[in-house]
């Protein structure tokens, strides 16, 4: 049983490592999904609204995660 | 994009994702094989890759009754889940934020853990399983890049053939040199592959969700470009002052 958890846990750990950057990919993706189905913005700017969202929450991530290291947290 | 221009950067991403998880495994059998003897190390491997022989074979056939849309829409969000974290951990080991993975450092402290396993046997158990462990997980990441980037756009191929080259490489590579394969560039090739990965992901999450890319295929090589110069910044911004650094 510990080591069926042990092999899920590592499994679960390949797609997350930092929950937040996982949760706010997953909001974005949701957010893009949803939008996708109205006309408010139309596709290649939602495309180009879907990468610089990627980039911003990679970016706000690093840098938050540089910071809290700093502060030995 | 025509199918030679796909073609080339399908095997490439596979190929070099699939080349940084075979060294990560191999590191980890090495340590078992030559301390805890090669028949305990072989078997582990062996029962792990027909595991994921069994898990490719289920997997496979399947892919095709599963709808387009819907297998962009997952394949594009695990790329991206995936390839983000592989980003992540090379720009803050560029930046010095956490210490480089270092191949020689870990042989040492899994030959040292592995050392320190119950008596030798004829097949040694702990050793079988952290290497059927290792084995195991590192190969559902290749599963996972080689159906993420192959499986849409009708490249499992050479998707397929870029790992199984890479895997090959190393095994034989490790065969040969008999210790860790320190002196590949592990970070360099995470954050190339992170990229291309997370490239991937976005233009078949994109695609599924109805987003027309502009220049179709095209479009993943800008979008590469994008990802690469943001995670040059982003270790810049790791670097700022009151960032912090890793021991070296």
């Amino acid at each position: 049983m510990k080591a069926l958890r042990s092999v899920l846990l590592a499994l679960a750990g390949l797609f997350v490592d930092d929950a937040s950057l996982a949760i706010t990919i997953v909001l974005i993706l949701v957010a893009t999904a949803f939008v996708a189905s109205t006309p408010w913005i139309a596709g290649a700017w939602l495309g180009v609204t879907l990468v610089a969202a990627l980039i911003a929450a990679l970016l706000e991530n690093v840098a938050r995660s540089a910071r809290s290291a700093g502060d030995g947290g | 994009m025509t199918l030679a221009a796909h073609f080339a950067p399908t095997v490439a991403t596979a190929f070099l994702a699939s080349s940084v998880e075979a060294v990560e495994a191999m590191t980890v059998i090495l340590a078992a094989g030559i301390t805890r003897g090669w028949r305990s190390a072989l078997a582990g491997a062996g029962i792990g890759a027909l595991l994921l022989a069994a898990i490719v074979a289920l997997l496979g056939p399947s892919l095709t009754a599963i709808p387009i849309s819907v297998l962009q829409v997952t394949t594009g969000t695990l790329l991206l889940l995936f390839g983000m974290r592989w980003i992540r951990k090379a720009m803050l080991r560029y930046a010095g934020v956490i210490a480089m993975r270092d191949e020689d450092q870990i042989y040492a402290r899994e030959r040292q853990a592995f050392g320190a396993a119950a008596g030798r046997a004829r097949i040694d158990l702990i050793t079988a399983f952290a290497v059927f462990k290792v084995v195991l997980l590192e190969g559902i990441e290749v599963i996972v890049i080689v159906i993420g980037i192959g499986a849409v756009g009708g490249m499992l191929v050479p998707a397929s053939i870029g790992a199984l080259a890479a895997i090959l490489a190393v095994a034989l590579l490790g065969a040969v040199v008999h210790r860790p394969l320190s002196r590949v560039p592990e970070n360099a090739l995470k954050l190339a592959v992170g990229v291309m990965v997370c490239a991937f992901g976005t233009f078949w999450f994109g695609e599924g969700v109805g987003i027309h890319w502009p220049h179709g295929d095209v479009a993943i090589l800008a979008i590469i470009a994008i990802f690469l110069a943001a995670a040059a910044a982003g270790i810049q911004l790791a670097r700022a002052p009151g960032a912090a650094r890793a021991a070296p």
